[in-house]
């Protein structure tokens, strides 16, 4: 133990003196004439006869007295010992959660090797340190505020799980460093435990910063699918793209197995060499639907990228009624996806709701009164739950804006249509108005009580409309959104970390999703498509509805987490961290004065006592 | 200042102090009779059974008759029966010499009321039980030089005569128990009562009880004592003075000193009364604080001093 400020040591002698020389001069006592003293005498005796250590018992309280003014003038001296510690008041500690911090290359893993050392950072706190934790998966979450509680930090760490998602590295400095920002002048110390899968963090504004980057894990043996998608040729089959690439150094053997709803259809050898990806292409699942998964069978430090899911949607026939005293354009345009199934009729039919059509045209004709949920494209005519009313004729008239980024006039160039005689439009409140003239609106869609409309305000056959490009563009879209594909993704899967989009029936009001790990969440339906964020799991997530049942699988295709070689440094900003073997390794000065003027009080505490009981 | 307060009388005490006893009292004290074990030799006839041989009523032996006997003691009925002449014996009735020996050291100007003035309401009442019972009753004040300053007297007459002299006792600043007992002993030719009113705050007053038993008196110590020194009142740091020897000792009152203290005391007045039983002497404890009347009508009466 060493003293700041020794010299204040010496406060001791006078004071000392001082307290020493009250105690040398004579007590005045209270003079009290008793009848005889020789029983007090006696008492006296016995007592002294009976007690160990009178002598030190007789002076007790200026022992006491004395050791109190020592331990104060020893506070002023400032003791310190050197002690291993965090050094500085605050620290940051950004805990990778991705799902390279799986490999177990360091056993039991790299996470688990991570949460000691943030552990041992937080046993390692001094009384006036403070400790932060985020953690930093494809989301950075602070799990704990700045706090010196080492219970409630190490709860806050143990409670902690890696996830299969990338690691977003860069949002978590951002979040470190906009806490860190402003709190003192001394900013905190921003330590990464983290095996460096992830970009470098090129862009983050506050580079003053100073961090600490701790190596995680030791080596790289692991095989991940980096790439897996579906897509359908415009004929309607479909295609499976498998990407392999293997990060070790040495050659591996494996079988790539291939499942169609759990039934191995596909087995196959594979040789990939160091540092060698390999593609393949599956085109034998032309018409296949179902539960596509991808497995490759071997044993490597990461097993979350093993393993892929796609949803084969197959071909799935669109029924279209259409009700028209004849329209060939529309005919043409409907059946120019193979999907659709034509049903004409020139009269709308009374059990519409029994025939369950995918989507309705009504070309001119008024509806009835009531329609079942389902998708409607009304053309030049309305009626009373319609998303717009039939204001006024208007003759030439020029549509004049679009609106683009709505699915159905996506890719539509309204531009060069020239139209006759029109009816502008008054859309409702639930309505969304698509294109517009200078005198109103021209085309509106709406969605309301399960039931989607796209009403237009004109006749096509007094139009040119059907002569453009856009047309058949206008009708697949009508198609897409007033008739939704059942699946999500249509063909395609989920990365992890990412949201996924839930297509729903508009009946719908609530979900529960079940994630791979059983995890059960309820979601209220705002809006569709439902985007659902907790996908940091690989696997397959179910969504349970009211009558609906859908599936959806959520894969880690990252280069940047199968590569799980660690990273001796990171670069953030323009500077390059190297990692420290062991945070702390500094040693510090941890100062004793708080404790010594604790323990004088105690003893001043303990002198009052004796006082008052004349112990 | 202290010890001029302490031994101040406050008014009540002083008319206590000067009246002693009232009259009411007085008659009350005339049913009891002082009780003794033993039966002493007196010079007078009175009420107690005596050693020697006399007239009364109760017969006590027969004795051989001699020339020169009174005819009017021979058994006739013995003589008829064995032709021999026999005298009959009774008990003589005497007086019994009663001594009130009251301690009038400095400590016994302590207490409320102040030991002193209580332990000369006791002796008065003593006194006048003695005289109202043609006992011969004498008291003295313990103190050097002061043996049987007031002489033997019977007769309820000379009941005034005692409760003034007792009135007039003063505290002496220099009293030694042990040698004050020891010269009354000796100065002191008819053994009788020795009835001893003290605190026995005092070292070696052992030996003067012994001197009186070695008279054959019968002794009953009367064992006087204040509240205060039972439990005493006092804590922190104070200088206690001795009233008697002026010795100064500084003390620190703490709870474990006055627990020493208490015990102490405890073993203190069980010395004393294991003295007693040792030695056939009567012994009773008081404190200053139980009701006079009381103490002489029940309590001394349970305790079998008086009856």
């Amino acid at each position: 133990m060493s003293f700041l400020s020794p010299w204040s040591l010496l406060m001791f002698l006078p004071l000392g003196a001082i307290i020493t020389l009250l105690y040398l001069l004579k007590l005045k006592r209270k003079e009290q004439v008793i009848s005889s003293v020789f029983l007090w005498r006696e008492a006296v005796a016995d007592i002294q006869a009976n007690a160990p250590f009178q002598k030190l018992r007789k002076n007790l309280l200026l022992i006491l007295q004395l050791g109190a003014l020592f331990l104060l003038t020893a506070a002023l001296a400032r003791p310190f010992v050197r002690a291993q510690g965090i050094g500085e008041h605050k620290v940051i500690v950004i805990l990778d959660c991705s799902a390279s911090m799986q490999s177990t290359d360091t056993r039991p893993s790299r996470f688990e090797m991570a949460r000691r050392r943030a552990l041992d950072i937080a046993e390692r706190m001094g009384p006036g340190d403070k400790m932060l934790v985020i953690a930093a998966g494809s989301k950075a979450r602070v799990v704990s505020g700045f706090s010196s509680d080492k219970k409630a930090l190490a709860y806050a760490i143990r409670k902690l799980k890696p996830t299969d998602a990338p690691c977003n590295m860069r949002r978590a400095l951002l979040l470190a460093s906009s806490l860190a920002a402003g709190r003192s002048a001394r900013p905190p110390r921003i330590v990464v435990l983290s095996d460096g899968g992830f970009p470098d963090v090129t862009d983050l504004p506050m580079c003053e910063m100073s961090f600490d980057y701790i190596k995680i894990g030791s080596r790289c043996d692991n095989v991940g699918i980096v790439g897996l998608d579906a897509r359908k040729t415009l004929s309607g089959e479909q295609q499976v793209f498998i990407s392999l690439k293997n990060f070790s150094s040495r050659e591996r053997r494996f079988s790539l197995e291939i499942y169609l709803d759990d039934q191995l259809i596909d087995v196959s050898e594979q040789v990939l060499r160091p540092r060698q990806t390999k593609q393949q292409i599956l085109t034998s699942l032309r018409t296949a639907k179902g539960r596509l998964t991808v497995k490759l069978d071997l044993n490597d430090d990461l097993a979350a990228d093993n393993s892929g899911t796609l949803y084969l949607t197959g071909r799935r026939d669109i029924s279209v009624l259409v009700v028209s005293k004849g329209n060939i354009f529309l005919q043409n345009a409907l059946s120019l996806d193979p999907r659709t199934q034509l049903t004409l009729t020139k009269e709308c039919p009374s059990d519409l709701e029994k025939r369950g059509f995918d989507l309705v045209v009504f070309d001119c004709v008024r509806p009835l009164a009531t329609l079942p949920p389902g998708g409607y494209l009304l053309i030049n005519t309305s009626f009373p739950g319609a998303p717009a009313k039939r204001t006024t004729v208007v003759a030439s008239p020029k549509i004049i804006d679009s609106e683009r980024h709505h699915p159905v006039t996506a890719h539509v160039d309204f531009s060069p249509v020239r139209i006759a005689r029109a009816t502008l439009l008054k859309p409702k409140l639930w309505a969304q108005t698509l294109a517009e003239t200078s005198s109103g609106p021209l085309i509106v869609a709406g969605e309301k009580d399960g039931r989607r409309f796209v009403q237009l305000g004109f006749d096509l056959l007094e139009s040119d409309f059907p002569l453009h490009v856009g047309f058949p563009i206008f009708m697949t879209n009508c198609l897409e959104w007033l008739a939704p594909s059942e699946s999500v993704g249509d063909c395609s899967a989920t990365h992890t970390g990412e949201p996924a989009y839930i297509n729903v029936p508009p009946s719908l009001d609530e979900l529960t999703v079940v994630d791979p790990d059983e995890t059960k969440r309820k979601i209220k339906i705002r809006q569709t498509p439902v985007a659902y964020e907790y996908t940091d799991r690989t696997g397959v997530y179910r969504v349970l509805g009211r009558n609906f049942y859908r599936e959806f699988a959520c894969n880690l295709v990252s280069t940047t987490e199968s590569d799980t070689r660690p990273r001796s440094s990171i670069r953030i900003s323009k500077t390059k961290w190297v990692s420290a073997a062991h945070f702390g390794s500094i040693r510090t000065n941890r100062e004793l004065y708080g404790s010594a003027v604790l323990l004088a009080l105690a003893l001043l505490v303990f002198e009052w006592y004796a006082y008052h009981r004349r112990l | 200042m202290q010890q001029e307060a302490q031994t101040t009388t406050t008014p009540t005490e002083a008319q206590a102090e000067s009246e002693l006893l009232t009259p009411d009292f007085l008659r009350k004290l005339e049913q009891l009779s002082l009780a003794v074990k033993r039966v002493f030799p007196g010079r007078l006839r009175g009420e107690r059974r005596s050693t020697k041989r006399g007239a009364s009523v109760e017969f006590a032996d027969y004795r051989n008759y001699v020339t020169g006997d009174d005819f009017r003691r021979i058994d006739w009925n013995v003589y008829a029966r064995l032709e021999k002449l026999f005298l009959k014996l009774f008990v003589e009735e005497e007086e019994l010499h009663v001594y009130l020996l009251v301690d009038v050291s400095k400590s016994m100007t302590f207490g409320t009321p102040p030991k002193l003035i209580y332990a000369k309401r006791i002796a008065a009442a003593l006194a006048y039980i003695g005289l109202a019972n043609l006992d011969r009753v004498g008291a003295a004040a313990l103190a050097e030089g002061k043996a049987l300053a007031f002489p033997p007297r019977r007769g309820k007459r000379a009941a005034f005569l005692v409760f003034d002299y007792l009135r007039s006792l003063q505290d002496c600043a220099v009293a030694d128990l042990s040698n004050a007992l020891r010269d009354f002993s000796l100065q002191t030719a008819q053994p009788g009562l020795a009835i001893v009113i003290s605190d026995f705050f005092d070292q070696g007053w052992e030996r003067g009880i012994l001197a009186l038993l070695s008279r054959r008196f019968e002794v009953v110590l009367l064992h006087i004592l204040d509240e205060n020194e039972v439990s005493p009142p006092y804590v922190g740091d104070l200088l206690l003075v001795d009233s008697e020897t002026l010795e100064r000792r500084e003390v620190t009152i703490t709870q474990s000193l006055l627990r020493a203290y208490e015990a102490r005391f405890a073993a203190f007045c069980g010395e004393v009364e294991s003295f007693c039983n040792r030695y056939g002497c009567g012994y009773v404890r008081i404190t200053n604080r139980t009701p006079f009347e009381d103490l002489v009508l029940s309590y001394l009466r349970h305790r079998g001093m008086v009856k």
